[in-house]
This record gives structure tokens, C-alpha cells and sequence, in this order.
């Protein structure tokens, strides 16, 4: 796993968007056990302490959990999944949005163009 | 933690620190950044009562430095300390008889993680090699605190990598780290707590994380605005 | 007390490791040196009384008279064996500044080590102390042990017409140098180890006192020479100043020397100790 920050944003909410990500792709199922800190902190050459803000601040979002003296694990609650998959998509949608609105375009001229990317991802 | 508070010394008429005061805290990273000037091993050294200071209070964890405190704070000095004639496995024996702290399996793991081998002579070694040799008699001692000066200096990029790498390993583990530096770019990931020297007193004490979150800015950007400002 | 006596027992041995080459190199220069010695000066001295005897065509009985008897003794107060005695003193001299700087001035700077290792600072200055008082004994007892050695050979060269018939001892006895390297003379020979291991420490001192402040030490430190050296002294000079030439008896003086001698030997101990725990530079 090998990850490149940027040296502005707070390095815990890239790590956290990092993990997010792998989250709503699937690539960390759900009920899975999250790598310890240490481990994590070494895979992306960063601190443990930033691992670990990163970690409560997940917990906190109720997007892994942990019970005492055990790794964590992603969480289970498919409340929270499908809320993150919207949260993932709406944002998308507004950096979309955002990104063509210079564009005097249609929303009938904008869905078969969609329709082809989708289809060139699969 | 290790605590200096107004920090003073001079070499003849030149004051070296001028009222240095901050703190590093067991299970941080605490870099010393400065862009010139001896303060920074200066301030290391008299952390470690290796050289005196004019004013001042050191305290580590509220006590002074005693020797007996050499099995709980350990230093990596950017020099080689050891006698030339010894070999690796010499200079871990050395340890092992001298510190109660020292832990052999570690020691046995660091060798491994560096590839270093135990039959080389140190007068042999290359530099980057011989800094190898250095982090492995500080950080193969169980202690609480490491002060390391200025780990990558005039050393390969692949040795840098490596040296790096301890930071984020568990050889470091929850100990407080205090580095000096002046090259940051390398492990700007990897620090908490930033501390900017110059000129013998301190411009700037920040945590990096807080500063990229409250105010946008790499540590470098506020070292630009520091230094150049 | 136990920890800190294996550490010193540690730390001796570790020095005495470093001092070895130096030590065995003058120990082999001694013997070679002597050995030479040995069989050079009495030859020299039968090859002069054949020279002699043939020249003039003389008997042994001339020859003798201008001569005279060769003892252990002529051996002795040579080149032979005056000489590497000097190289020993003047080694260990120099020695014992070097067993100080080459921590600081080596290729490497093995005082942070040294001064970083969790055991009394002092550990270090007294492990120094006795591997340098190993190496002068270890100097004095080769060359004992030389000259038991040398006695024999020289024996064997001189044939016994020429030889005085001077014994071992007799020979030792009556060169002064032995008298101040040998415990031929128990008080005497207390008085010059004692001398030897306060002038040692004053040394030690010194080095310690220009190791904490540098250029300014090394003022310091001759102020600090010339005042151990100047209360020492002082009684020597008594007499002389009170015009009184019947102060002291010897053996009174002797005391008052030896007391003096500790006494700046202590302070010396309590300023090293003072320096190397506050005041050093790495």
C-alpha cells in the first residue's frame, strides 16, 4: 500500500479519505479486520499518533469499531455503508456538477456521454 | 518529558542558546528545525550533560540528567563514537555489558532491518552504514526517550529511506523522539511536534498536524515564512 | 557499590586492552635494548683489553691495572639500560595525556560514548588512573626481571680474571637510578609512588580542567600545576626562608611531604570530579 499525501491537508483526513475509499470500493469488506496502527503508520511512512486521530475519528463516524484489547474492524451496520456510499457519491456529483458548470450543456446531451463512460469503466 | 526551560549558553562573547524553552513529550516526534547555526547539537548535548549550560533547567521526566538516566534517555550523535577497531558485534557486546537496558533481541532486529553484518569492522563502514551503527546502539536500548542529530545528513537516499522508516516502526515504539534537522521534506509526514530555531532562540513551537488543519500550511510553508520573513 | 566496582573492572580491563600494543612495544623494546646491552658493553670491554694485551704486548695483570674490574655495575650505567628506561618514563608520560585526547581527537569521538554510559563518571577517570599504574609497574617488573636475566650473560662474557665478583644486588644497590624504580628502600620507595600518583593526578587534573574551558583551560591548568607544585615544594624551601637549616629532622619532612602530597591529591580527585560530571565538552 503505498499512498501519496499532500504536505497541506491535515494528514489524518487524507488517511481517513484514503480508507474511505477502499471502504465503498469494497476492497475492505465489511466485518473486516483493520491493520493495527503501527502497521498502518509504517505502510504509509507516517506517524502512529496520526493513525491513531485517524482511527478515533472513524470510530467516531461509527465507520470501524473496537472492542477493548482487540483490532479494529469495519464496520458491520448497513446503515452506515449505504450512508457512506451516498455521502461518496454526493460529493463526486458535486465536484461534477461544479467541474462542468463553465459548460452550457443539457441534461439530455449529458446522459449518453455518461452512459459511454460507464460503459468504457466495465 | 523532556523539559528545558530559558536554556542559556555562550561559546566566548557568542551566545549560543538564548532562553531556549520547550517541551517533547514521551510518544512524540519532536523535530528541531533550524537552517543554520550549532544550536541544535548544542541543545542536544547539554541535554545529555555533555557539554554545561550557563542558565537554565534541564529536566527529563522532572529530574535532572544523572548518569544513571543514560539507561532511559539515549542519544544518536551524527559522528562516529565508536572505536574504529571494533567490529559490529564488538560494539554490541560493548553495550550489553555496559547497559542494563540494552535489549539483545532488538538489537538482533535492528541488525537484521539494516542489513548490517555483525563481523564488519566500524573503520570499514560506509557512512550511511556507520549512522546505521550509531541508530542501532541508541535504538536497541529500551529507554523512554531518543534524541537522534541530524539523522540524514550526508547520507545515500536508499540509507535515508531506511532511516526513515525506523520512525513509523515499532522500533521506536511509544518512546519520545527528539530530532535536529534542517533538511525537513523527508519526514514532514512523520513529525508531531515542530520546534524553529534560530540564532539561538526559538521563533516558532507548533504541531504540524494542528497547523496543516487550522491553517492550510506544510511545516515548510511556515518554516518560508519564518526564515525568510 | 557492587555495580560500580564491575564497571571499574570492566573499564580497566578495556583500557588495559587499548594500552597492550603500546605496553608490549616498550616492554619489547626494554629486553631488546638491555639484551644488547648485555652483550655488547662486556664485549666491548674483553675486546679492549685484548686490543690492549696484544698492542702492547701485556700481561693480564697490566691490563687489569689499566682497566680495571668489569662488574654487573658498568653494564648497568650504560646507554643500554639507562635508556629504555627513559623511553619507558617518557612513554607512560605521554601516555597518560593520550589515554585522555584520543577520545576527543581519534577518528572517532569515543567520549560521547564513554561519557554517555550509565555509571559514575569518576569510573572512567580512575579506570584510566590504574592502567596507567599497570603499565608502569608492568615496566618496572621487566626490567626487574631483566636484569636477572642480564646478570648471567654478562658473567658468562667477562671471564672471571676480569670480573669484580660485584653480586646482583650489589650492582642494583649501587646505582641511584633503582633506588627510585625499585622498592629497594620500603618509606623511599611509598614516597615516590606516592609522588608518582599525585603527579598523575595533578596531570589528569590539568587535561580535565582544559577539556571544560578550552583555551582559558589550559591557563588555568598551568596556574593549577604551578600551585599543587609550589605547596609541595614548600617545605623544601622552609629552612631556606627562616634561615633555619635545623627545622626539620628527614624523617619529619618526609611526613609532611607525604601529607602535603595527599592533600593536593584529594583536591585534585575533588576538582576532576567536579569538572568531568559538570563542566566537560564532548
Amino acid at each position: 500500500m503505498s499512498v501519496s499525501f499532500n504536505k497541506r491537508d491535515p494528514i489524518y483526513l487524507q488517511v481517513i479519505q484514503h480508507l474511505k475509499r477502499l471502504i465503498v470500493s469494497g476492497k475492505l469488506r465489511p466485518g473486516e479486520e483493520m491493520p493495527s496502527r503501527r502497521q498502518l503508520a509504517n505502510d504509509f511512512k507516517i506517524n502512529p499518533n496520526t493513525v491513531q486521530r485517524a482511527y478515533s475519528e472513524m470510530e467516531e463516524q461509527r465507520l470501524i469499531y473496537t472492542e477493548p484489547n482487540r483490532p479494529s474492524h469495519i464496520t458491520e451496520d448497513p446503515a452506515v455503508l449505504n450512508q457512506l456510499k451516498n455521502e461518496w457519491l454526493n460529493k463526486a456529483m458535486a465536484t461534477f456538477v461544479s467541474a462542468i458548470e463553465p459548460l452550457d450543456i443539457s441534461l439530455d446531451e449529458l446522459v449518453p456521454l455518461l452512459e459511454e463512460k460507464l460503459q468504457k469503466r466495465k | 518529558m523532556i523539559e528545558l526551560r530559558d536554556v542559556q549558553k555562550s561559546y566566548g562573547r557568542k551566545k549560543v542558546l538564548d532562553g531556549i524553552t520547550f517541551t517533547a513529550n514521551k510518544g512524540d516526534i519532536t523535530c528541531l528545525v533550524g537552517v543554520n547555526g550549532v544550536g541544535k547539537t548544542t541543545i542536544l548535548n547539554a541535554i545529555m550533560n555533555l557539554t554545561p549550560i550557563k542558565k537554565g533547567d534541564i529536566l527529563i521526566d522532572g529530574e535532572k540528567m544523572t548518569t544513571e538516566l543514560y539507561n532511559k534517555v539515549a542519544f544518536i550523535p551524527d559522528v562516529a563514537i565508536m572505536l574504529p577497531g571494533m567490529t559490529v558485534g564488538e560494539t554490541m557486546d560493548f553495550m550489553k555489558d555496559y547497559y542494563d537496558t540494552w535489549n539483545g533481541k532488538r538489537a538482533k532486529d535492528i541488525v537484521r532491518f539494516f542489513r548490517l553484518n555483525t563481523t564488519d569492522k566500524l573503520s570499514e563502514l560506509s557512512k550511511g552504514n556507520q549512522a546505521k551503527v550509531n541508530l542501532l546502539m541508541g535504538l536497541a536500548l529500551d529507554v523512554d526517550y531518543v534524541l537522534m542529530d541530524e539523522p540524514f545528513s550526508g547520507i545515500d537516499i536508499f540509507t535515508r529511506e531506511q532511516i526513515t522508516e525506523v520512525f513509523s516502526s515499532r522500533l521506536v515504539e511509544d518512546r519520545g523522539v527528539l530530532i535536529t534537522t534542517h533538511e525537513i521534506v523527508d519526514i514532514e509526514h512523520l513529525i508531531d511536534k515542530v520546534v524553529l530555531l534560530d540564532n539561538g532562540r526559538i521563533y516558532k513551537e507548533f504541531n504540524a498536524e494542528e497547523m496543516r488543519e487550522t491553517e492550510g500550511k506544510s511545516v515548510v510553508d511556515v518554516m518560508r515564512e519564518v526564515y525568510n520573513g | 557499590m557492587k555495580k560500580s566496582l564491575n564497571a571499574l573492572l570492566k573499564l580497566t580491563s578495556f583500557e588495559l586492552d587499548r594500552l597492550s600494543k603500546f605496553l608490549f612495544t616498550l616492554m619489547g623494546l626494554t629486553l631488546v635494548i638491555n639484551l644488547a646491552g648485555y652483550i655488547y658493553t662486556p664485549m666491548r670491554h674483553m675486546n679492549k683489553i685484548n686490543q690492549f694485551m696484544t698492542e702492547n704486548s701485556a700481561t693480564a695483570e697490566e691490563a687489569l691495572q689499566t682497566f680495571g674490574r668489569f662488574s654487573f655495575y658498568n653494564a648497568l650505567n650504560s646507554f643500554w639500560i639507562v635508556g629504555p628506561i627513559v623511553i619507558g618514563i617518557t612513554g607512560m608520560l605521554f601516555y597518560s595525556v593520550f589515554i585522555w585526547y584520543r577520545e576527543w581527537f581519534g577518528k572517532n569521538t569515543f567520549a560521547y560514548r564513554l561519557l554517555m554510559l550509565p555509571v559514575s563518571r569518576m569510573t572512567l577517570f580512575f579506570s584510566k588512573f590504574i592502567v596507567i599504574f599497570i603499565g608502569i609497574f608492568t615496566l618496572i617488573s621487566i626490567q626487574m626481571v631483566s636484569l636477572f636475566v642480564g646478570y648471567p650473560i654478562v658473567s658468562a662474557i667477562i671471564s672471571d680474571t676480569y670480573a669484580s665478583g660485584l653480586s646482583l644486588m650489589e650492582a642494583i644497590h649501587a646505582h641511584p637510578l633503582f633506588l627510585f624504580l625499585f622498592p629497594l628502600q620500603p618509606s623511599y620507595f611509598m614516597v615516590i609512588i606516592t609522588a608518582g600518583a599525585v603527579m598523575l593526578l595533578v596531570l589528569f587534573t590539568i587535561i580535565l580542567i582544559e577539556r571544560s574551558f578550552s583555551v582559558r583551560g589550559i591557563f588555568i591548568g598551568i596556574g593549577y600545576a604551578a600551585l599543587s607544585l609550589a605547596i609541595v615544594l614548600f617545605p623544601l624551601f622552609l629552612p631556606n626562608l627562616l634561615k633555619n637549616n635545623y627545622l626539620f629532622y628527614s624523617s619529619e619532612l618526609l611526613i609532611i611531604e607525604l601529607i602535603l602530597m595527599t592533600v593536593v591529591g584529594i583536591c585534585s580527585l575533588f576538582v576532576s570530579r567536579y569538572l568531568i560530571n559538570n563542566k566537560i565538552t564532548v
